[in-house]
């Protein structure tokens, strides 16, 4: 059985410069798959793709994306148009450069309805209105009539996800849209997710570098490094069992990892990830601690550790 | 808003009241006699005697000032040395033909202004053709485009009067001068707020939520631009009185600005000062009223008001 979410050897390129190289995984419908990695990983330039709203100059160099049983990645004109919204949605980092700053919530949650399904413009509203009550707003016509500037951070993610949410897209993108907020604004957006996700089968693809948040919202996790998968596989797995040096080191940054081992140091990773192209072999190895020799020459295979948790990593012995 | 709106008002009063000053002021530095103006050149020295007594001008500096600001504030402007009417009279009669020839070089520049903007800021690239049409409508003084279009379209073809009247068709190459030269500025503002726009992270959620193009330019990008085009209205409207002074000069159109060219070559000083204060007061109305529509169109406007 196929899975609800399949994205396979998907190559990101901005002219010669290749953003994401050979990324492939699969989402389980009803499910959350963390995409994780620093800024410049690769990780917007992946959700992006998948969401088919990289900026002029990106392309889909290669590789497939399919959602249920569209394929995204193939689609044009007036059918990628009417893909977005009901096939992919799409819920952005910054809610409030989001949000139009001169329209309503409201009529920027109605007007999907109203230009997509084809409904009255009262019934657009009402729908809308029905949408904010359901993302948890409390006095939904109230937050309606009002601008992006007079919401709070954590209103505002709601009326995106609202948003989002409004024509029950097969996959929702969420870009770190809880990044901005604080932390208990953030854990209030990640319990409201969980339950939409019970209560209508959301398909989430959540980018973040929070491992924390990850800990919160994942049922599987990709790591990314140099526009690479470098780790995917159950939260379970990985958090348990990270094999990855990269993994590793991001799981060391966590709050709770100082529970585990109370006297070592907040781990920070040294050096910087690559801005231009990534270096020869993996794009790891210069600030990997175990680097050995093969790792400047070859990029490591990826390497299948059971239970669908795979791993590129030359520690894993096997030549590339 | 009110709040605003009100001390907006004040602050207006108090520059209206500074250029009745800096006006009052100014007549000193105008050469020439204003009793020999009245009297003429060869007039007995009794009889400017008399003028001047009657005028006034003989008093301490500070009654002038006192009975000049207080005739202004009653609505009194004075009496013109050359017509022998009261400049209110004068200014009253000829506003609604300078109003007609502002709106229509305003909507010129509107027109293209904007539609060029959009123009431009709608496509991928920067288009050649735009920056070469801003660079040469900036480069062109107005003067030698007003002359220029009047030796073509008034005398070569003969298509449209050379001037005098105030007949539709006299709008049109004075209204066309007028605009032409706000049309480089408008175009650059609008283009670049298309821009910032189509890149703006809500044009890209507007995107993802599969609306049609056309809705997303109307509704989320021109939205957007209505704001700064009403910011420079109310901005240019100092440059653009000034525009109107020339074009009328130009085009000999029987205007406010040509009443002021001719106040200052005639040395009619009540004139002259009368059209520098209502022109003041147009400019601080136009700033205001451009304020309170921004405020209007924007609802992030009235939140910066609060503050």
């Amino acid at each position: 059985m196929s899975a609800h979410v399949e994205v396979r050897d998907v190559n990101v390129r901005y002219g010669d410069f290749q953003a994401v190289t050979g990324a492939s995984f699969a989402i389980e419908r009803g499910t959350t798959l963390a995409l994780v990695g620093e800024s410049g990983s690769g990780k917007s330039s992946l959700a992006f793709a998948i969401g088919r709203l990289l900026p002029p100059g990106g392309e889909i160099a290669s590789g497939t994306v399919r959602i249920g049983d569209v394929e995204v990645s193939s689609l044009a004109g007036e059918e990628l148009r009417r893909a977005r919204g009901r096939v992919v949605g799409y819920l952005a980092q910054d809610s409030m450069a989001a949000l139009n700053p001169v329209l309503t919530a409201g009529l920027q949650i109605a007007e999907v309805y109203a230009a997509r399904d084809g409904v009255s413009r009262s019934q657009a509203k009402r729908h809308a209105v029905e949408m904010l009550a359901q993302v948890g707003i409390q006095r939904p016509e109230k937050v309606a009539g009002m601008y992006a500037h007079e919401l709070s951070g954590g209103m505002r993610q709601r009326v995106m996800i609202a948003m989002a949410l409004a024509l029950r897209p097969q996959l929702l993108i969420a870009d770190e849209p809880t990044t901005a907020l604080d932390v208990t604004v953030q854990a209030e957006i990640l319990a409201l997710a969980r339950e939409l996700q019970r209560e209508h089968d959301v398909t989430f693809l959540w980018i973040t570098h929070d491992m924390g948040v990850v800990a919160e919202i994942a049922d599987a996790v990709a790591v990314m490094y140099g526009g690479r998968i470098v780790e995917r596989g159950p939260a379970g797995a990985v958090f348990s069992d990270p094999v990855h040096p990269y993994t590793q080191a991001l799981l060391a940054t966590m709050v709770g990892a100082q529970e585990a081992a109370p006297k070592t140091p907040f781990a920070a990773i040294g050096g910087s990830p690559p801005t231009g192209a990534p270096p020869p072999g993996c794009p790891f190895h210069p600030r990997c601690a175990h680097a050995f020799a093969p790792c400047n020459g070859d990029m490591p295979a990826t390497v299948s550790l059971g239970a669908d948790h795979t791993a590129a990593c030359h520690l894993l012995g096997v030549p590339a | 808003m009110a709040r605003y709106l009100s001390l907006r008002i004040v602050l207006g009063l108090i520059s209206i009241i500074g250029v009745v000053l800096l006006t009052f002021m100014l007549q000193f530095l105008l050469p020439g006699d204003p009793a020999k103006r009245i009297a003429g050149p060869r007039a007995e020295p009794e009889v400017l005697a008399t003028v001047r007594a009657n005028m006034h001008l003989d008093d301490p500096v500070t009654t002038q000032l006192a009975a000049y600001v207080g005739s202004v504030a009653r609505g009194d402007l004075g009496i013109s040395y050359i017509r022998r009417r009261p400049v209110v009279d004068l200014i009253g009669e000829r506003l609604p033909t300078t109003a007609w020839l502002a709106a229509v070089g305003l909507l010129v520049e509107l027109t293209l202004g904007v539609g060029l903007g959009l123009w431009d800021g709608l496509r991928r690239e920067r288009s050649r053709g735009l920056a070469a049409v801003n660079v040469l409508l900036l480069s062109v003084p107005t003067y030698s485009l007003g002359f220029l279009l009047l030796l073509v379209f008034a005398f070569k073809l003969d298509w449209l009067p050379p001037g005098g009247g105030t007949g539709p068709l006299d709008l049109v190459l004075p209204g066309l001068t007028l605009g032409l030269f706000g049309v480089p500025y408008y175009a650059a503002v609008v283009a670049e707020s298309t821009r910032a726009a189509l890149a703006a992270s809500f044009t890209r959620t507007a995107v993802a939520k599969g609306l049609p193009r056309r809705l997303i330019i109307r509704r989320h990008v021109l939205r957007t631009c209505i704001s700064p085009v009403i910011t420079l209205i109310g901005l240019d409207m100092a440059l653009y009185i000034s525009g109107v002074v020339f074009v009328e000069t130009v085009f000999a159109y029987p205007g406010i600005g040509s009443l002021q060219e001719q106040a200052f070559t005639e040395f009619d000083r009540p004139v002259l000062m009368g059209t520098v204060i209502i022109g003041a007061v147009v400019v601080i109305a136009f700033n205001l009223l451009a304020d309170v529509v921004r405020a209007l169109v924007d609802p992030r406007a009235q939140v910066q008001d609060a503050g």
